[in-house]
């Protein structure tokens, strides 16, 4: 008889414990999961094992443990096998495998970490029926603190914003990240006050995150912190679905809660066609400075200058993106106004005295472009038509708040030939 | 909280609401397809992108997720990794095929499955890919993409228009029940996640920092010498001065607590004027939400609401 005794959260251990087939060598093997079976972890923790290093075995009336376990294990296989070679060398255990054994216990933590879960508690009075520390809740709030001790960090480090603040906090979440992992916290409490007290508790929760990610100065990075901070109520929308799970009549609306959760919180979440809501803005121009406006402008052969309507670049009618766009693939901006003049010219037939080229099936009925557009088609009359375009501009006004431009800049400028020709890029088809 | 919940998605609901939710989707999706031309893509170099993660700076609104990898896939751009990219009379054919198809479904509804429907959204996704790898964000369709969604994923079926008034006499069903509580998860959960980016992408005091009545006086200025334009009868907010950085702030309380319209529906309608107005002042700033304000009649109880008028009118 072999008893075996192991981390069944560890997804290596427990897939360890079933590839060793042992059965078919030593006979009766029985597995047992330390998490499930604190008596046995404390018994061990009395011998002066620490089950969080090392596995145990108990075979032939001897106890093995760590590496030694491993080794045990290994020698019961067959010469060919794949463990086997990972661990040469006989009875004994060799430098090599000895570091392998350590990094499997490295890769342990690891995978723990990742999954939220903390190490073995041989203290651990988990509730008949209830995960107790494997809730999602609590690996919710693990993950939550670790994730924002290591925002924190980037804020330090990398970003250098707030050094002495955010290495300061970043101690103090690291400290509670740890603690709760080696289990020396327990959230059994909190987390029971979250999933049975009254609604408004979330006020509080909502308090404590706010005050957290406003010690981040970017935007993108109090968002992760604050997806940090949801974590825990995205695990408690877990464990209730599990639970719900169980009943008869359970359905798919059952995970909706948690999925919702997710898609407010995530940090710059953007799966076409969907996101993660309208970022928050406030007015950024004041009364008292003058503010500036870019504007494309075309000038005829008249000199007379006519605005080049941002509606021409529908269904691109976000001013500004397009040429953003542009410029993000190195274009220049004179190649930008040459397509834009390219465009007026193909557009132009559909310019009526009344209408623009996107409300020449609707007409006034058209839905309106993204940032509104004066409906100035009446402006681009036959003085203005593509052929009498000898220049078009990009030109940046600076206006006071009466109204009045108290500067022109031209940004850029591309003289037009005689016929007004172009010279970006072809359209295809 | 959350047993709540369940019990009011799984409220049996009217496969009017629902008849009639298809209808604003179609009407919405025609009009402004047909204010649009879809072949101007085909007018520069496919490779002028500006992803969603492209958009703005790391500091930022970085939209992580937003890449060229997962765009391309979402919206079917993938299959120019093989095939070039199609002309202008191409786009515009499928432009006007999609009106069509479009106009079929919202007539007849589904025809012998979701075939339909999914290729509403196949074409749909994929003629807006071009709008979202240009740069330009979500253009007011994201919550008629959801509502879209929850009409295709009905396990009833989507009726025929002639079916109006059998739907609107007809009793509550489950699967009625299911689209319109999905209906109105897509916008909460819009809103809702817009309530929560005030609150992480503004401090407290930058709440009151947006100022109306200074933004709309700017856009007037600017319209008498840009494209750019805000129509006249916003002059009246003008003298509210530094009062309406007050609007700012309601809103975003409305975002946050938005979730509670899922739970006690009574409130829709109210909800609905107030964005209703919000939508419509956003016109003063020199931008259309005009969609955001049509799509709430995928959500409102329509057939309660003509019920209740009939009643009266007869009595």
């Amino acid at each position: 008889m072999m008893r075996i005794f192991y981390d069944g959260d560890c997804y290596f251990c427990s897939r360890y414990a079933e590839l060793m087939k042992l059965k078919s060598i030593v006979g009766d093997v029985e597995l047992k999961s330390l998490r499930d079976h604190p008596e046995e972890a404390k018994r061990f923790e009395a011998e002066g094992l620490n089950i969080n290093n090392g596995f145990v075995v108990e075979h032939d009336g001897r106890t093995y443990f760590g590496a030694d376990a491993f080794a045990h294990l290994t020698q019961l296989l067959a010469p060919k096998s794949f463990v086997r070679k990972l661990m040469p060398g006989g009875s004994g255990m060799g430098w090599w495998s000895s570091l392998t054994y350590r990094l499997l216990v490295v890769g342990r933590y690891g995978l723990l970490l990742a999954q939220g879960l903390p190490l073995i508690n041989v203290n651990s009075t988990r509730a008949e029926g209830t995960l107790g520390e494997r809730s999602f809740a609590q690996r919710g709030a693990r993950l939550g603190v670790l994730l924002i001790a290591l925002t924190l960090i980037v804020q330090a480090a990398v970003l250098q914003l707030y050094p002495v603040r955010s290495w300061l906090l970043f101690v103090v979440f690291i400290v509670g990240f740890w603690q709760l992992f080696t289990t020396r916290w327990s959230l059994s409490r909190v987390e029971e006050a979250f999933k049975k007290g009254p609604p408004t508790l979330l006020l509080l929760w909502l308090g404590l995150a706010l005050s957290i990610i406003y010690q981040f100065d970017w935007i993108s990075v109090r968002r992760i912190a604050f997806f940090g901070c949801a974590l825990p109520l995205v695990g408690v929308a877990i464990d209730w679905a599990l639970g719900k799970r169980r009943e008869s009549d359970a359905r798919l609306s059952i995970w909706i809660p948690a999925a919702v959760l997710v898609i407010v919180s995530f940090p710059g979440l953007y799966l076409a066609p969907f996101y993660g809501g309208i970022g928050g803005w406030t007015t950024k121009v004041q009364r008292d400075k003058p503010f500036n406006k870019a504007v494309i402008v075309m000038t005829n052969r008249k000199g007379e200058d006519v605005i080049f309507n941002h509606a021409f670049l529908e269904p691109m009618s976000m001013e500004g993106r397009l040429r953003r766009a542009w410029k993000h693939h190195d274009y220049s901006d004179e190649a930008f106004l040459r397509f834009c003049h390219d465009t007026y010219r193909r557009l132009y037939p559909k310019i009526t005295d009344e209408h623009l080229p996107y409300q020449s099936r609707l007409g006034r009925l058209a839905y309106p472009t993204h940032n509104l557009s004066r409906n100035n088609a009446a402006d681009y009359s036959s003085a203005f038509a593509p052929d009498e375009i000898v220049r078009i501009e990009r030109r940046r006004l600076t206006i006071d708040w009466e109204g009045k431009v108290l500067a022109t800049r031209v940004l850029t400028i591309v003289e037009l030939n005689s016929q007004g020709g172009r010279s970006a890029p072809q359209p295809r088809g | 909280m959350l047993d709540d919940f369940l019990t009011h998605y799984a409220r049996s609901g009217s496969e009017f609401n629902v008849l009639l939710a298809r209808l604003f989707v179609c009407f919405f999706l025609v009009w402004k397809i047909l204010s649009r031309d879809f072949g101007f893509f085909a007018s520069f170099p496919y490779e002028i992108t500006a992803y969603p993660v492209d958009i703005y700076s790391t500091e930022s609104y970085v939209f992580w997720t937003g890449t060229w990898l997962i765009t391309d896939l979402l919206t079917f751009h993938w299959i120019h990794w093989f095939l070039p990219p199609p002309s202008a009379s191409l786009l515009t054919g499928v432009q006007y095929g999609l009106v069509s198809l479009i106009a079929i479904w919202a007539i007849f509804g589904d025809i012998h499955g979701k075939w339909l429907s999914g290729a509403i959204y196949a074409a749909l996704i994929y003629l807006w890919g071009y709008i979202f790898r240009s740069g330009q964000e979500i253009d007011s369709i994201a919550l008629y993409f959801g509502m879209l969604i929850c009409l295709i994923l009905n396990r009833g079926k989507n009726r025929p228009i002639t079916d109006l008034p059998s739907t609107y006499r007809g009793s509550p069903t489950r699967f009625a029940g299911y689209v319109e509580s999905n209906m109105l998860l897509v916008l909460c959960t819009y809103y809702f996640a817009s309530g929560l980016r005030k609150l992480t992408d503004l401090l407290p005091w930058e709440w009151f920092q947006y100022d109306l009545a200074l933004a709309v006086e700017r856009q007037r200025i600017i319209s008498q010498y840009a494209s750019g334009y805000a129509p006249e009868i916003f002059d009246y907010l003008l003298p509210l001065g530094g009062f309406a950085a007050v609007f700012a702030a309601v809103v975003y309380v409305s975002h946050l607590v938005i979730p509670f319209v899922f739970f006690r529906r009574e409130l829709l309608f109210h909800f609905f004027l107030f964005y209703a107005v919000f939508h419509f002042l956003t016109f003063g700033v020199g931008i259309s939400f005009t969609g955001y304000i049509v799509v709430w009649g995928c959500v409102l109880p329509l057939h309660r609401i003509i019920s209740r008028a009939e009643r009266r009118s007869e009595a």
